[in-house]
């Protein structure tokens, strides 16, 4: 069976716009989170991983008309693809003809132009620009990537909550296995947006504070936006250099609870296990896990004594949410990306906003930046409401 | 990627035809919570995955669902609220809601099927995918998959349809099908050709995801039953075109 190979990557998140500036704040260990959004226009102030660059910058970066009217997931997505497609070298025949998909993963596609339009709209419903509600339909997110980069092969888009840039990879994946195409240009993209805040802060699961994954003292997340992408290629079909393959997958339903998971860890550990079996691996193989690691007290809780339960306690853990904030569909595309530069690098980072174990769970996340580590295989995961979990494995080549 | 793959039943639920959901989602809690497109998505759905005999349901292993829009009433719900209420003290109901992957989340969570569960939310072409989806599944040797598409139309998505000049009667509802890697006794409808030929520039903006699936469950519905060697429709839809044939 041929290998799925990471050729190409690209990142916008609240660590920067490229994938070296990420990877500089990374290593020094520098958290993008800001004290409150400094562009979206909420009353809520609160901690967010915002990308600090206006619409109008995005657009200029992609070398728009400044005045367009697109929706922020769009802008960030296509950003990151367009540095992904590039890094991996894809020419145009591929991208214009060849065998090839785009798969974006999201979960509110173009809510920040919606609820926009909706203020006007609600008052009078002959009145918003039509422009801002065109965009509410998530596919026009990744028909404006496909667009932007001159991508004619098969495009769709998917949604499952926080684990839908895992889902966009894993379809991606599968679909050069099944021999449908070659390559596949696959992530995640989410904007903030007010309707998301409210959501979440009428959960009553955001933290006042810079989030502190896997703490004793951890009371909630902070959001966060952005967009991932990995161009992945049929071994022996890439121009360059890879960064690892992507070895194993698995997409299952914990079925316990619209919103929470089971404190005993069930959906994780089922997830963990089926990409484990999925991949051919034990768990002795795993030499990193990337949790999905909100700083919720149920997620944590609920996805330590998982890794407890599958891995016993000796595997070396993280999050990256308090780096970038929880980024929602684009999670997972971010953080692969992350985890494709630890095993090219063969480098792990400290997993910010930890300092108290917490006794409940029994384990210690990574600290401090750690060079030359002899990494195989990296298990990374995204959980989403819904009971969506996706646990996906990227190995050293 | 042609294993032998069929459609064993199929269901539709549109404004009209909806079924009591009391006697489909007992849950009353549950039942409460759900928005009218989430009440058809799954009473389409646990119909579709009744077992033969009907008095159990059948646990499938990957449950697809696909939607151009979503959960439009309860997205519109906490959206006027959040404006009326200035961003303050609401609540949460309407939010969790309005998540694309809320039907195929809650058939999970009725049943208890822990397996895949995914969903496509590309527009008009959103069910083309997952019908894809689901046959990549059965070809990795998950026998039994739930595949449905839903769209809702809500009165200020009407409006918003008409105003972009889209609009077009029928396009709400949910329609379901059980795809497997072997036949029903009776009923079943084999796939007997599959042409996958994607193409990102077939999508009309704003369609719903619904059209696609029921031109499958017309197909599905004239040949179930009917084995004569020149029953045979092929179906081409944007991304994907099928030969079905009855059993």
């Amino acid at each position: 069976m041929d290998r799925i190979l990471v050729t190409g990557l690209g990142v916008i998140s609240a660590l920067g716009d490229s994938v070296a500036g990420s990877l500089e704040m990374l290593r020094a260990g520098k958290s993008g989170i800001s004290d409150a959004p400094a562009l979206l226009g909420t009353s809520l102030k609160v901690p967010v991983g915002e990308v600090r660059m206006t619409n109008a910058e995005l657009l200029g970066y992609l070398g728009l008309d400044v005045e367009s009217v697109v929706s922020r997931t769009a802008l960030l997505a296509a950003s990151a693809a367009v540095q992904a497609v590039n890094d991996a070298g894809l020419d145009r025949e591929l991208l214009s003809g060849g065998r090839a998909g785009l798969i974006l993963g999201t979960s509110v596609g173009g809510m920040d132009l919606t609820e926009h339009f909706y203020r006007e709209f609600s008052e009078d419903s002959c009145s918003g620009d039509l422009k801002e509600i065109g965009m509410h339909d998530c596919g026009a997110s990744a028909e404006f990537v496909a667009r932007h980069i001159g991508f004619k092969g098969f495009a769709t888009t998917v949604s499952t909550a926080c684990s839908s840039a895992g889902n966009a990879i894993m379809t991606g994946a599968r679909m050069i296995r099944a021999g449908l195409i070659d390559a596949a240009i696959v992530g995640g993209s989410d904007a903030l947006s007010c309707f998301t805040m409210n959501g979440f802060n009428s959960l009553r699961i955001l933290s006042s504070r810079p989030c502190r994954p896997f703490d004793a003292d951890r009371d909630g997340l902070n959001l966060g936006e952005g967009a991932g992408f990995l161009v992945l290629q049929r071994e022996g079909t890439q121009r360059g250099d890879s960064y690892c393959s992507i070895s194993g997958w698995a997409n299952t339903n914990e079925a316990f609870h619209q919103t929470a998971s089971s404190a005993s860890g069930d959906g994780a550990s089922l997830s963990m296990g089926e990409a484990l079996r999925n991949a051919g691996l034990s768990p002795d193989d795993i030499d990193y896990i990337n949790a999905h690691g909100t700083a919720t007290p149920g997620n944590d809780l609920a996805e330590g004594t998982a890794v407890r339960r599958v891995f016993g306690g000796g595997t070396p853990f993280g999050s990256f949410k308090a780096y970038t904030g929880h980024t929602l569909g684009a999670s997972e595309g971010i953080e692969a990306v992350f985890c494709a530069l630890s095993l090219k690098y063969g480098e792990l980072w400290s997993s910010a906003g930890f300092a108290v174990e917490d006794p409940e769970i029994g384990l210690r996340p990574l600290c401090g930046y750690h060079r030359n580590v002899a990494l195989r295989h990296i298990l990374s995961n995204s959980f989403g409401f819904g009971g969506n979990d996706t646990t996906l494995i990227f190995s050293a080549i | 990627m042609m294993k032998p793959v069929y459609i064993n039943a199929a269901n539709a639920v549109f404004p009209g035809t909806e079924v009591c959901y009391k006697d489909v989602i007992r849950d009353a809690n549950m039942r409460r919570r759900m928005s009218r497109i989430v009440k058809m998505g799954v009473a389409s759905a646990l119909e579709c995955l009744r077992s033969p005999e009907g008095d159990d349901y059948i646990v499938p292993d990957a449950i697809i669902t696909a939607s151009a829009l979503g959960c439009l009433a309860d997205t519109e719900k906490f959206l006027s609220e959040m404006i009326a209420r200035d961003e303050n003290m609401l609540n949460p109901t309407a939010f969790i809601q309005s998540t694309y992957n809320t039907v195929g989340a809650q058939i999970a969570l009725i049943n208890r099927i822990r397996s895949y569960n995914m969903v496509y939310v590309h527009g008009g072409c959103s069910f083309d995918a997952a019908l894809t989806d689901a046959l990549m599944c059965v070809s990795e040797g998950r026998s039994k998959v739930l595949l449905e598409a839903f769209d809702e139309i809500t009165p200020s998505s009407r409006t918003l349809l008409e105003r972009l000049g889209c609009f077009s009667e029928g396009s709400e509802g949910a329609v379901s099908f059980l795809v497997s890697d072997s036949p029903a006794q009776s009923g079943a409808v084999e796939i007997c050709d599959v042409l996958f030929h994607g193409n990102a520039s077939v999508r009309k903006p704003m369609n719903l995801s619904i059209d696609s699936a029921i031109s499958l469950y017309d197909a599905v519905l004239s040949l179930a039953g009917n084995s004569s060697a020149d029953a045979r429709i092929v179906l081409e839809l944007p991304v994907i075109t099928l030969t079905l044939k009855g059993i």
